[in-house]
Order: structure tokens, then C-alpha cells, then sequence
């Protein structure tokens, strides 16, 4: 027999998942879970967390972090403005995750938990370097998330713990990001294959700490540390963007499966990445046209 | 196992109880005969099912009932006018042939409804974006398109 | 035959009469008028692609409280039949029956359950003990008639009911070959000939309602089915063949429908809930998942070679189209379908030679059946695929060379006569044909080889296609419509038709050719439709032949309405009735005297010569004239990706007369759309054990509004005399057209021909790398 529990708040759900042994299932939006009876059928106890109020919410936390409460559906994540302004990647990212329906009840914790090798907020979170905080009764712990995603639907979470929340590292600074995606078509879709990428962006046209990410070419999000050696500290060119392309290619370890073929996936992030640092390169190509054109205007 | 709730419908106040494990879906068509919205997929991606809870679309058919509680539902029945009449939106639809076989409809006029209450002017790319997450199979969406926004612009010029 | 004059009705773009209804979510579906104390029905399927069912155990089901029936292959009689709605007797072979011993491919019907609510049926069904002997399986087409080949309707009792090749032995369902002239002396003498392989591949329809039926057994022993048809008159008659039992026990009603586009052509799930009706005594209801939806019906996945030749002065010379059909595990709608992709496209252009021949074979694959284009979806594509890879070839414009080449107005094709629904067809001369003016004006509106391209080096690729269609209108010397018109006192008239409104609009446009003749207002014509109990027998919605034969048979009846309408006006105002005519909800004499039409209705109802005005009508045709359609694809292709993106789309379409030009414009936006997905994403995929591994909208995606651009279509009015006024069909023809268009385009803007559909970016790529491998 089913029973739900709707608990208004965090330490209530802590003292239940300590007590019990197995059979809980932790429901925040339900997009994961309701389309799967047979989910449902196994499970004893499902834990609605969708009203527990820290588990809501945008905002700086004590060490001036972006804290996002799990509970967060991905349409608060796209619209908040501290997000726009710090975060944008992650906006980017959770704006291409369903549609508008999906969007208003899927959360950012359900995507952590869910851990599908193919979900779109995983690799912007990876490159903006951020960490779940987990709560027990022993209190926080974090992780980052790369270390919190172990396998395809597996994550470092402890039975007796729970998805507090996401922090995310406020960097200051001019930056540059692009989430990209090919799917199966062009409305909401699952990725066949995913790109994110984040830098700081220099006057000189250098970009330094970048950081890149990929989603469903292996079977957790992966980050992609020789592209990232091959951007750092560079000037962008046709030639550097070639060459972390092609480090994303062989970073790739895609599998064949319904969606696609382990050989389109490695070719298409090479082409998802250049097609998103090529756009970086114009707006910065721009941008120093612009600077020509007012400092021959001010002399 | 079952559980008390309250919530708004359509702007009324609705009082009762459901079993947990039941959807947004089936609280209203099997416990409150309200059939307008439609079973198309049971798994969030065909839109059908479609309605406005505290004013944003979601799927019913991913909503546990349960949720529901203290929050305002509008459902496709909810949305005409006190006389007997049509929306301005609704009307739109009838009119510019965004309607075949109508089983899409419903949900197709709520997330309509839900966009044209953030943006009264969208333009026909912020239409095509909001409904991504409704499938249609009989018009290609180009007279759906038009009827939203030959809403906006009745809407609009009402004000 | 009357003569091409101006019209008040039709031709106008009205309301679509349940548009009002439907806005408001009213309760218009099966599924939403559930009677008490219904019970919810759940099928067990196969997940053996091919097996034999050594022991089924149902009791554990029957057990079970809340379960009220269980019906399997021991319980139900066995009645060899199809589920092809076809006209009797039908032209598919008799290979089914309600349950068999054997199961032929996975997600055949094993048992099917009725209990108190759905979760309870599920229940039951897992408590169902199936024990099988597994038969090896046919997935591959192209293996089926290997020699030593599992045999999959190794039945006796397999049959065909009309005169036509049927080998079961053979996996054979059907077999055809016609030829006019010398098509071998033809390829090898012409000028330049050509020989390419073309593959169309499964694709669902993917209504968004899903197949869905209801049947209640009448305290006077009958049984009232609600269902999802697009064919209840067919329907009745199938389930009435399953149950044993007269026709006459049996009514058969659809409701609002939340589309078909064939799939609902398939008398599918209407018997389960009769059987489970009839032996719970209880009112029983059957929605499929969307994963059986899926599973359902298909199109036919078909091989095809395609050998053309032509002068060098650009003249279609010789042409051998040879299909191999791939029907599934049953035979529905396999031969037919197979006539089509001949019927369809051979006759669109002027051929010296032509040679037609086709194998339909059984596999153990999902089977398919009706889809909207029905055959000449796929042969479209290879022929117009090779027609721009001839146009090419010659240095000539592929618009032009269409022109050139296509049938006129007055000619014939002698695969009119040759190719029908099975057996021989009937010669016809194209009538009305407006294929050139679409040509010239979909060219002009979509600036045809006038847009600027974007060089060869880019990443991103733009390029144009077009593509030529025809398609027909009913099927000549089979299809039957009727209508009856009855007068009220008011004035208003009940328009009854058997004919099936899909949500394509068919009930509004019938009523406007009845407001049209009897010179009233749409709200003066209440229509019901599809009640085999009320209303008059008519096919059923397939074939394109809603509008051109149910439309005249309701032509008809209103004539004949009008007629008596008159006859009662001449006798109360003392005139001749040729003084009289309709007009504006009266009839008005040459004179100026007037009387209303309900003047006249209460007249006859209620005082003098008091007789119920009213007539019926049916039609049949000899003809099946086709519309003619020319489309216009504008893509970009992203090398990188493989992603096409298609910009714009022109349709132009010759379908007569337009009774509804806005619901007209609606059919060919919606059949694109769903062309366009077939082209570009939607393939259903097996694994090499039959099983889909794609049967849901996650993984099986239909275009959404992001994945289409606004669809321009534009209807170019012909009259077609032997059509309501002038009137043809225009439901099927525009899904026909993505396939070859988007293919010449993608040819155009990148240099690979694809000649496999889909066109994923995966097989673009590959074939790009490909292109690039041969070049280098």
C-alpha cells in the first residue's frame, strides 16, 4: 500500500528518511516519476518534498554562493535574475529541459537525483563548478557535482540523505557561456549529445579559466579537461577552436542507442562546441571592431 | 489511502478527497466530471492534458493530485465567459481554424492562455515557444499560430 | 453535370460547425461520456515477435475480485477475418480472428481482461501464465520468401474472399505485375535511362487521441458501440462477423475523434469490448497506452526499384517500378496499398512503356496498415526523387521538365485500367487538372531558383526542392456514400450522412452543400453523422472521398429537397413550380411572391397535403478523379550536424472546387506537417527481436511548432465536373509531397542524394563523409 507524505519541512523529511530502511521514493516535481507506475507500484513510502520551504528558493547563501533550493523548478531557474547575471549558463541550460509544462514542475534537484546521463542542466552545473548539498542527520556535506553523479540513474547519495540544495561559485569578471544541444528534433527533446561551456573573457581576447562540459556521450556528464587545456590562456582562433573540437571528439565515450550512434555523437560535439565558440569568436570579433571604430572617433 | 483537499476550480471552491496515488487528470475527470481535458501520452509530452495551476501550465497528467491542495486550477471548462460565451481566445480558435478535431484543443488553448497572460503581444516565434509542449497531428500548427494571435490583437483592442 | 457558376455557401470559409463545442472542452469523446459502472478492459500481448501458445493459464485472472471477464483464444470462437474497414467483400486476406494459438509478432493480442478500473485489469493480467514455443522470426522484408523460411500464416483456414494471388506458404500476401508496351526495349533504346533503390521505412500515425471504444449491451439485447472509427459502418459489420451475430444486433456510433489519418480504418479493439460486453453483461471500455497505440498500425515499410528512361530532349520514355511491401504479421490494407503506390504516381506523367510489379510479404514486424497516402507516399518518393535526378541529368529546370512531361486534361493513363483496389481498375480521362497552374504559382510565390545561395564552403547549406502529386478521389465502382435530408417546421433541416468526420471538417462542409442547394444558412442544417442506426450507409472516411462522393450524395438529396419544396410552394401560390427557386430561407417566384421555408414547412407538416419533406440520396462514381499538387521545399542543412532545418514550404494544390477553402488550406498544412516529420524524424525501430524500441512521444517524437516553419499552401481552383460542385479530394494528397521535396532540396544544397528515408543528420552526415571519401 502507497502512502505520500507531504512534509512542509527539511528536518521533518530527515527524521523520516533515517528511519526508514528502504522503499522510500523522494518526489519533488514528478516528471520523472508519475509516468512510471511500475516505479510507483514497488514503492511504500513516496516523500512529496515540492512544499518543504528550504528546499525553495534563489539566493546568496553565507559565503556568497548562489544557493538554488532543489525544490527550484527549472522556469524559476531560467527567469531569475540572479541566474541571468551570474549563472547564465545555467539558465541556458535549463531553458532547453521539456517544454513550458515540464519546465513549470520539473526541479533541479529531481534533474541531480534522476542522474541521466543525457540531462541538460548536468553539464552546465559541472562547468560552473558546482556543488550539492546534502542533508542528513550529520548535518551538510557537499560535493561537487561530478563527484555526486556516479552512473546512469546513480548518484553518491546516502539513503538517509537528501538533495538540499545546489550552491554555485559566484565568479566576477566578464564571461562568456553557450549550452548546445542536438536532439532529435528541435522541440523538447531529449539531447543526443550536449555541450557546455563556460570562460572568463579578456579585453586582449583571451579567454582563461574555461571550463567544458558534455552531456550523453558517456554514461555520466563528463568534463572535458584537454579542451579546456587547449582554450586556457589563448586567444581565440579558428585554429584553437579546431583544435578543442577535436579534444572533445576524443574525450567523447558514446555508446549506440536509440537516439543515436556512438560515432554522430563523437563527431557532433566536436561541431556543437565550435558552432558555440565560433559565435563567442563573433561577438568578440565585434566587439573589438567596436573599440577600433570609438577610439578612432575619441583621436 | 486517501486524503482531504481544498482547492479553487475554475474559481469555485472545491472540497473533497482523494486516493494519493491519483493525477491532477483524474481528480478532474473521473472525481469532477470535468472531461475537457484530455489523456493523450501519460507522460508529459503531448500537452493534451494541459491545465493552468496558479496560473502556469502544467501537465495533469504529471501533477499528483494530492498538490493540488490550497493552489487555483483553471481547466479548459473554466475558461469562457459567465453568459454561455466563449472567450476572446476560445473564439479565436473557432474562428481562424486552429481547431480540427479538437482533442489538442483544450490543452492547446491553456497554454495559450498561460502565455498570453505573461506577454499580450507575442510575437509568432514566442507562440511557436510556449506551445512546444503541445502536439497537434491534424493542422501543422499554422492556424493555431494565427488564432493566438488573432486573440492577442481581440484582447488588445478590447482594453 | 451542372455548369460552373456562383456560389453563396460554398467556396466560403465558415466556422467548422462543432468548432464551438470543441473550444469549450464539451463531453464529445469516447472517452468522456463513460457510462456507470463501466468496466475497463486491458489487452496481454505478445512479447514473442513468433511463438506458439503451448499452455495459457488464465484462472489466477479470473479469480481475481473486480474481474469480471477473461477472454483468450479457448473462449472465443474462431471466425477467420481482417481488420482492414474495407468495403465487403474485402480485398485483404481473411488471416485473423479474435485470439489464435500463435502469435505473430510482439504486441499480438494473447488475452484481454475486463474488470471494476484499469489498475484492477492490469492487475489481472500479470497474474496470467503464458507458456509459448518460440518460432524463429522474420523481421527483415527481404528474407521473408527466402527459401526455408518460417511459414507465419501456417493456418489452414488463411484465406483470400475476391480472386487474387495469396501464397501464405510463401509469406506471399500479395502479389501484382502489369505491363503496357516494352518497358525492357524501352530502358535500353531511350537516350538516357536510369536504375536507383529507394526504402520508405514504419512510421505510426500517431493520433493524439488513442484508439478508444466503448460497448454497452441493451436491455433488448443489443450492443451500442462508441468508438474512434473512421469506418462504423464497416465496423458493425466486422464485429457482427466476430460475435456471430446479425448486423441488426449491433449499433455502431462515433463521436468527436481525436483523428485518424488511417489508423482508426482498422477495426482494432471494437471486438474485445463486444466480447467483454457480451459476457460481463456490463458496459466495457477500452483506451490503448500510447505504447500500444504505437504498436497499433503502421505504414508499410516498402523497398522499391525504380528504373526510368527518358530522351535527350527531356521525354519520359519507358518506366519499371518494382515494390517490395512490408506488411507485418497481418495482411491488412497490404494489397491495396501496394496498387496505390502504382495508381497513384505511374499515371501523373506521360509513359510510352510501363511496367508495374509488386510482392507484399508477411514478417514478423508490427503490421501495417491505412495511413494517410496510402502507397503513394512511398512511390512518390522515388519518383520524383529520380525525376530531379533525371531533370539534372538533361540540364533541364526540374519545374520545367515537369511541365513537360505530366498528364492533361483529357488524356488517360492505361494504368487507370490496369491497377484498381486489388483487381483490375477503371479507365478514366483526367478531367479538371490544374497541375501546371500550380507549378507556375507555387514557383512564383516561393521564388523558385530566385533566392540567393549560400556558398558551397559554408557550414550552414541552403537548398530547394520540388515535387509533383496526384492522388485520387474515392475509389471508382467500390465506394458508396449516402444522405438523407428531412424538413422541420421551422425550416431548418436534418442532414444525416454516414460519412466520417475525423475533425477534418467533413460534417461542416456537408452541411454547406446542403444550405448551398436548399438557399438557406449553416445554423438551418443540423447535421448527425456516423450512427448506423440514423443514418444512412456510407464507406467511411478513407480514400479521399468524403467531399467528392458523400458531398454529392448530399447534393443529391438536397435536389430532390428542393424539389419538394417547390412543389409544395407551387400549390399555395398557385404557380408552376419552374417559376420557383430557393433563395435566403425562402422561395421566391419570377413574379416576386415569396414564401418562407417555414411557412412552408409548417404547410406540409401540419396543414394541407400534410407529407414529410424529405429524400435520400446515394452515390457511387465510375471515376476517380485526381487532385494535383506541386511542392516547394526551401532547407538548410548544418554540415556539421546533420541538421536540417526546413525555412519554407509552399503547397500548391488543385482539389476542384474548395467547399472550405480555410478547412481545405487546414488538410494540406496538417498532411505536410505530418510528411515533414516522416521525412525528417519520425521512424519507429525494432530490435532484432521485433520489439519496438521506440513506442512513445519521448523517444518517438512527431513534429512540434519548433520543428515546422509556416506552411504556405495555396489552393488553385479547377471544376471538376463529375464532383459536388466541382469539388475533388484534398485530405491525403500533401503528405506525399515532404519526402521528395526535402530530398531534392538536401540534394540541392549539399550534393548527396538520399534515396533512404528518414533523413536523420546521422545519415547525413554519413553520406556526406561518404561524398567527401569518393572525392578525395
Amino acid at each position: 500500500m502507497l502512502r505520500i507524505l507531504r512534509l512542509p519541512a527539511l528536518d521533518q523529511v530527515i527524521e523520516i528518511l533515517s528511519a526508514q530502511e528502504s522503499e522510500t521514493l523522494l518526489m519533488a516535481g514528478g516528471t520523472d516519476i508519475l509516468p512510471r507506475p511500475a516505479a510507483l507500484a514497488s514503492t511504500r513510502l513516496l516523500i512529496d518534498l515540492s512544499q518543504v520551504a528550504e528546499l525553495q528558493g534563489i539566493a546568496l547563501d553565507a559565503e556568497g554562493r548562489i544557493r538554488i533550493g532543489a525544490a527550484v523548478t527549472h522556469q524559476e531557474i531560467v527567469d531569475h535574475p540572479l541566474i541571468q547575471r551570474k549563472a547564465q549558463l545555467l539558465s541556458m541550460a535549463c531553458s532547453s529541459i521539456g517544454s513550458v509544462q515540464i519546465r513549470n514542475l520539473g526541479t533541479i534537484g529531481g534533474n541531480l537525483a534522476n542522474a541521466s546521463p543525457a540531462a541538460d542542466s548536468l553539464p552546465a552545473l559541472v562547468c560552473l563548478a558546482a556543488e550539492v548539498a546534502l542533508a542528513s542527520p550529520r548535518g551538510i556535506r557537499f560535493l561537487p557535482v561530478s563527484a555526486f553523479i556516479l552512473g546512469p540513474g546513480r548518484t553518491a547519495r546516502a539513503a538517509d540523505e537528501l538533495i538540499e540544495s545546489v550552491r554555485i561559485p559566484v565568479v566576477t569578471g566578464r564571461r562568456v557561456a553557450f549550452f548546445k544541444k542536438a536532439g532529435q528534433r528541435r522541440g523538447m527533446c531529449c539531447a543526443k549529445a550536449s555541450v557546455a561551456m563556460c570562460a572568463h573573457r579578456h579585453g586582449d581576447g583571451r579567454l582563461t579559466k574555461p571550463r567544458v562540459a558534455m552531456g550523453a556521450v558517456a554514461a555520466t556528464v563528463i568534463s572535458v579537461p584537454a579542451a579546456e587545456r587547449v582554450l586556457a590562456d589563448r586567444v581565440l582562433t579558428m585554429a584553437v577552436i579546431e583544435e578543442a573540437a577535436a579534444a572533445c571528439c576524443e574525450a567523447a565515450q558514446a555508446i549506440d542507442d536509440i537516439r543515436s550512434t556512438a560515432s554522430y555523437r563523437r563527431h557532433v560535439v566536436g561541431a556543437l562546441l565550435t558552432e558555440g565558440l565560433a559565435e563567442i569568436y563573433d561577438h568578440m570579433q565585434d566587439l573589438a571592431r567596436r573599440q577600433a571604430r570609438r577610439r578612432r572617433r575619441r583621436s | 489511502m486517501k486524503i482531504d483537499l481544498s482547492f479553487t476550480l475554475n474559481g469555485s471552491p472545491i472540497n473533497t478527497s482523494v486516493a494519493v496515488d491519483r493525477r491532477l487528470v483524474d481528480l478532474l475527470r473521473d472525481e469532477l466530471d470535468l472531461t475537457g481535458t484530455k489523456i493523450g501520452c501519460e507522460e508529459g509530452e503531448c500537452g493534451a492534458c494541459t491545465v493552468l495551476v496558479d496560473g502556469q501550465a502544467v501537465n495533469s497528467c504529471l501533477f499528483p493530485a494530492p498538490e493540488v491542495d490550497g493552489k487555483h486550477v483553471i481547466t479548459i471548462e473554466g475558461l469562457g465567459e459567465s453568459d454561455n460565451r466563449l472567450s476572446e481566445l476560445q473564439q479565436a480558435f473557432v474562428d481562424q481554424g486552429g481547431i480540427q478535431c479538437g482533442f489538442c484543443s483544450p490543452g492547446m488553448i491553456l497554454s495559450a492562455r498561460a502565455l498570453l497572460n505573461e506577454n499580450p503581444n507575442p510575437s509568432q516565434d514566442e507562440i511557436r515557444e510556449a506551445l512546444g509542449g503541445n502536439l497537434c497531428r491534424c493542422t501543422g500548427y499554422v492556424q493555431i499560430v494565427d488564432s493566438i494571435q488573432t486573440a492577442a490583437a481581440r484582447e488588445n483592442s478590447d482594453d | 453535370m451542372s455548369a460552373e457558376r456562383k456560389t453563396r455557401i460554398v467556396g466560403r470559409s465558415v466556422a467548422k460547425s462543432d468548432g464551438m463545442e470543441l473550444a469549450c472542452g464539451a463531453p464529445l469523446f469516447c472517452e468522456d461520456q463513460l457510462p456507470p459502472g463501466c468496466l475497463h478492459a486491458r489487452v496481454l500481448r505478445s512479447s514473442y515477435a513468433h511463438a506458439r501458445i503451448v499452455s495459457l493459464d488464465v484462472a489466477p485472472a479470473e479469480q481475481l475480485e473486480g474481474v469480471a471477464a477473461v477472454l483468450h483464444h479457448g473462449n472465443v470462437p474462431r471466425v477467420m477475418r481482417t481488420t482492414a474497414g474495407q468495403g465487403a467483400p474485402e480485398p485483404s486476406p481473411y488471416d485473423f480472428t479474435t485470439f489464435d494459438s500463435k502469435l505473430r509478432y510482439v504486441g499480438d493480442r494473447v488475452a484481454a481482461v475486463a474488470a471494476e478500473t484499469p489498475e484492477l485489469a492490469r492487475q489481472a493480467l500479470g497474474l496470467i501464465q503464458l507458456e509459448v514455443e518460440q518460432l524463429p522470426a522474420i523481421i527483415d522484408a527481404h528474407k521473408a520468401q527466402a527459401p526455408g523460411a518460417v511459414v507465419i500464416h501456417d493456418e489452414p483456414d488463411a484465406r483470400v474472399v475476391i480472386p487474387v494471388t495469396y501464397e501464405p506458404q510463401r509469406n506471399l500476401v500479395a502479389h501484382v505485375d502489369f505491363q503496357v508496351g516494352d518497358v525492357e526495349k524501352g530502358l535500353a533504346a531511350a537516350d538516357a535511362s536510369f536504375d536507383r533503390e529507394y526504402s520508405c521505412h514504419y512510421a505510426q500515425h500517431a493520433p493524439i487521441e488513442p484508439h478508444c471504444a466503448l460497448a454497452e449491451p441493451l436491455a433488448n439485447g443489443r450492443l451500442r458501440i462508441t468508438t474512434s472509427t473512421q469506418v462504423p459502418f464497416h465496423v458493425r459489420r466486422i464485429v457482427a462477423q466476430a460475435l456471430q451475430w446479425p448486423v441488426s444486433r449491433i449499433r455502431v456510433i462515433k463521436p468527436r475523434i481525436g483523428g485518424g489519418f488511417g489508423a482508426k480504418q482498422e477495426v482494432l479493439i471494437e471486438d474485445l469490448v463486444a466480447f467483454l460486453a457480451v459476457r460481463s453483461g456490463r458496459p466495457v471500455f477500452l483506451r490503448l497506452s500510447r505504447a500500444e497505440e504505437f504498436n497499433s498500425r503502421t505504414r508499410h515499410p516498402m523497398h522499391i526499384r525504380l528504373r526510368t528512361s527518358v530522351s535527350a530532349k527531356g521525354e519520359l520514355k519507358s518506366v519499371d517500378m518494382n515494390v517490395l511491401s512490408n506488411t507485418g504479421a497481418y495482411g491488412c490494407h497490404g494489397l491495396t496499398v501496394v496498387c496505390n503506390c502504382g495508381s497513384k504516381v505511374l499515371p501523373l506523367y506521360r509513359w510510352d512503356d510501363i511496367r508495374f510489379w509488386a510482392d507484399v510479404v508477411y514478417t514478423n514486424g508490427p503490421v501495417a496498415g491505412a495511413y494517410r497516402g496510402y502507397g503513394a507516399t512511398q512511390a512518390a518518393f522515388a519518383m520524383e526523387v529520380q525525376m530531379d535526378e533525371m531533370a539534372r541529368a538533361l540540364g533541364i529546370d526540374p519545374v520545367q521538365f515537369r511541365l513537360q512531361n505530366h498528364i492533361r486534361s483529357g488524356e488517360t493513363s492505361p494504368v487507370f485500367q490496369a491497377l484498381g483496389e486489388g483487381g483490375e481498375g477503371v479507365a478514366q480521362n483526367i478531367g479538371s487538372n490544374g497541375l501546371a497552374k500550380c507549378l507556375r504559382q507555387a514557383a512564383k510565390e516561393f521564388g523558385w531558383r530566385r533566392r540567393p545561395r549560400r556558398q558551397s564552403k559554408a557550414i550552414l547549406r541552403r537548398g530547394q526542392g520540388m515535387a509533383c502529386l496526384m492522388q485520387g478521389s474515392s475509389i471508382p465502382e467500390v465506394d458508396m456514400g449516402a444522405a438523407s435530408i428531412k424538413m422541420n417546421e421551422d425550416g431548418s433541416f436534418n442532414l444525416l450522412v454516414g460519412a466520417t468526420d475525423l475533425g477534418t471538417g467533413s460534417d461542416t462542409i456537408l452541411a454547406q452543400i446542403a444550405a448551398e442547394v436548399l438557399g438557406v444558412e449553416m445554423a438551418q442544417i443540423l447535421v448527425t453523422s456516423s450512427d448506423t442506426d440514423l443514418t444512412p450507409f456510407d464507406v467511411g472516411a478513407y480514400a479521399s472521398s468524403t467531399t467528392y462522393l458523400s458531398g454529392e450524395a448530399v447534393r443529391k438529396a438536397a435536389k430532390t429537397v428542393a424539389g419538394q419544396i417547390r412543389k409544395v410552394a407551387a400549390n399555395i401560390l398557385g404557380l408552376p413550380v419552374r417559376k420557383l427557386s430557393l433563395a435566403e430561407g425562402q422561395v421566391v417566384a419570377a413574379d416576386g411572391q415569396s414564401l418562407t421555408l417555414a411557412r412552408i414547412g409548417a404547410s406540409s407538416l401540419y396543414e394541407k397535403d400534410q407529407n414529410q419533406i424529405g429524400a435520400f440520396a446515394s452515390h457511387t462514381t465510375q471515376k476517380s478523379p485526381p487532385p494535383f499538387s506541386a511542392h516547394f521545399a526551401e532547407v538548410e542543412v548544418d554540415t556539421e550536424t546533420g541538421l536540417v532545418r526546413v525555412l519554407d514550404y509552399v503547397a500548391a494544390v488543385d482539389c476542384g472546387t474548395a467547399i472550405n477553402p480555410a478547412l481545405a488550406e487546414g488538410q494540406v498544412e496538417g498532411a505536410v506537417a505530418n510528411g515533414l516529420g516522416y521525412a525528417l524524424i519520425e521512424e519507429i525501430k525494432l530490435d532484432e527481436r521485433g520489439r519496438l524500441r521506440n513506442g512513445s512521444f519521448r523517444e518517438y517524437k512527431i513534429p512540434s511548432t519548433l520543428d515546422l516553419p509556416k506552411i504556405r499552401v495555396i489552393l488553385v481552383p479547377t471544376y471538376e465536373a463529375s464532383g459536388p460542385y466541382g469539388a475533388k479530394s484534398v485530405s491525403e494528397i500533401g503528405i506525399n509531397g515532404p519526402l521528395p521535396a526535402i530530398a531534392n532540396a538536401i540534394f540541392d544544397a549539399v550534393g548527396v542524394r538520399l534515396r533512404q528515408a528518414p533523413f536523420t543528420p546521422e545519415k547525413i552526415l554519413a553520406a556526406l563523409k561518404a561524398a567527401e571519401q569518393e572525392s578525395s
